[in-house]
């Protein structure tokens, strides 16, 4: 079993927003976080790096669509990424 | 054309010679140098030996620890001063900011990213590149940073003529503000030219100093590049008043001119014309002048044809007048030479002192005007001037005026 989306994407974010990841739930609003729309690239960007997968957004319609943590898991979602990263 | 003075009400600096304006004046005033031997990058295959570093800490610690990853070193540098001389000037934007400007000087842009980039891409194969490198490598990034952090929300940009830039960028401030487009500015340059690819680059010049920055001397062998960044506030001598902010010096008058001949080798037109330009926008006499910091890079080109651009511009008047080059102190930062210098020029306006050109062994016997070597010089000064010429041939002068001489 792999690790859940959510854990990676709480590491990923908390490494780019330099926090820690327990401060981080699925409800924190990215902006609150500190996270930066090019933040959020980076956050896309290591997500893809990390699973190898493309995923086609630019940073306008990130920013715009990506609002919380939540909306970011639900995006691992629906890209079929759940339990496909192995635990270190 | 009469119009409303332009004034200065705060000053920021950070470079070789320490992290703010006092440690700034207070090294110019005792002649200190702050060139020394080059650490960061490490030397490995660099042939230059000495630069004009900003000593510890470094100035990364003065900012917030999670806007760094999107600030290239230019940009923090520019944060870093524009934060000074805010305070200084009490001035804020909380009205919308809509009536306020930041123009920011040049040279190169994101050195460090673009280091950062090649070396990941050329060398390591990485696939991608950070999110954060066009924003830390634009020029304008200075400008747009200084704006996000204060609210400013009228007129924002950089401007680029290599070592003229911040001259530029106040002679570009200071119309927006007499045509009253806007009443006040965050106006400077930045430069932070010490990352190993623009070092070579440089060295490909062979205009780069082995020993240290001595202009005017019979043996002075080059330039010696500097970083640094230099802010001042620039407001509507009116705008000033009103809020009754203290007003440290008046922008009397800007000029400038391009050779249009070399890229390299300055013409004595070309630079005279910027002079005569700035003079005659000023509204003042070559007799009203006491003091000029000059380009003085302590390259033979440039201090033999400035010496002979003041004595055509100045006739007799020349040897009355003090000229120094204080880049033999803080080193030649490019884009961000001319804030530096002007800060230098207000602040030896203020305290009547005229800074000195240290390292001078054995004055050139083609430099015989009054350069100041050595010792800083006390002399009430009215008026003075601060001369930049370019490599391409961009030139720009600017006057600053005691402010009780209105």
């Amino acid at each position: 079993m792999g690790e859940k989306i959510e854990d990676v994407l709480r590491g990923i974010i908390a490494k780019q927003a330099q926090l820690d990841p327990s401060a981080i739930t699925p409800e924190s609003a990215l902006s609150e976080l500190g996270v930066t729309s090019l933040d959020l690239v980076e956050i896309i960007m290591t997500i893809e790096d990390e699973y190898d997968v493309t995923i086609p957004v630019d940073a306008v319609e990130a920013w715009n669509s990506y609002k919380t943590v939540a909306n970011l898991v639900e995006l691992g979602h629906s890209l079929g990424l759940e339990g496909r990263r192995s635990g270190a | 054309m009469e119009h409303e003075p332009v004034v200065v009400t705060g000053a920021g600096c950070v470079s070789a010679l320490g992290h703010s304006v006092e440690a700034f004046w207070s090294a110019l005033q005792d002649g200190r140098c702050g060139l020394g031997k080059l650490s960061e990058p490490s030397p490995s295959d660099l042939k230059v030996s000495i630069v004009g570093a900003v000593p510890a800490p470094d100035p990364r610690h003065m900012l917030d620890a999670r806007k760094l990853p999107m600030l290239d070193r230019f940009s923090v540098l520019a944060i870093v001063a524009a934060q000074q001389a805010l305070a200084q000037s009490g001035l804020s934007f909380e009205n919308g900011g809509h009536r306020a400007g930041c123009v920011v000087g040049v040279g190169t842009a994101g050195g460090e990213a673009i280091d950062e980039l090649y070396g990941k891409i050329y060398l390591e194969g990485a696939k991608r590149a950070n999110a954060f490198t066009v924003p830390r490598v634009m020029p304008s990034a200075p400008a747009s940073q200084i704006s996000m952090a204060y609210g400013i929300r009228g007129p924002v940009f950089t401007v680029s003529s290599a070592c003229a830039s911040s001259n530029h960028a106040i002679a570009t401030a200071v119309w927006l503000l007499r045509n009253s487009v806007i009443d006040a500015a965050i106006v400077g340059g930045t430069e932070a030219p010490l990352t190993y690819g623009i070092l070579k680059a440089w060295e490909a010049l062979r205009v780069m100093a082995p020993d240290t920055c001595r202009p005017f001397d019979r043996d002075r062998k080059g330039l010696v590049l500097a970083e640094g960044a230099g802010m001042v506030v620039l407001e509507r001598a009116d705008h000033a008043k009103a809020r009754g902010a203290e007003i440290l010096a008046q922008i009397a008058g800007v000029g400038m001119s391009a050779d249009a001949a070399d890229l390299v080798a300055p013409t004595l037109e070309g630079a005279a014309n910027a002079i005569r330009t700035c003079l005659a926008d000023a509204n003042l006499s070559v007799d009203a002048i006491d003091y000029i910091n000059a380009h003085g890079t302590g390259t033979v080109a440039n201090d033999i044809t400035e010496i002979k651009v003041i004595k055509s511009v100045f006739g007799d008047e020349a040897k009355r007048l003090s000229i120094s080059s204080t880049k033999s102190m803080h080193g030649h930062a490019l884009g961000a030479s001319g804030s530096l210098e002007l800060i230098a020029v207000i602040e030896a306006i203020r305290r009547g002192i005229v800074p000195p050109t240290i390292n001078i062994e054995q004055l050139d016997r083609e430099c015989d005007l009054d350069v100041t070597p050595g010792c800083a010089r006390a002399r009430p000064i009215r008026t003075a001037i601060s001369n930049a010429f370019a490599f391409g041939g961009t030139n720009a002068v600017v006057a600053v005026k005691r402010f009780d001489s209105l």
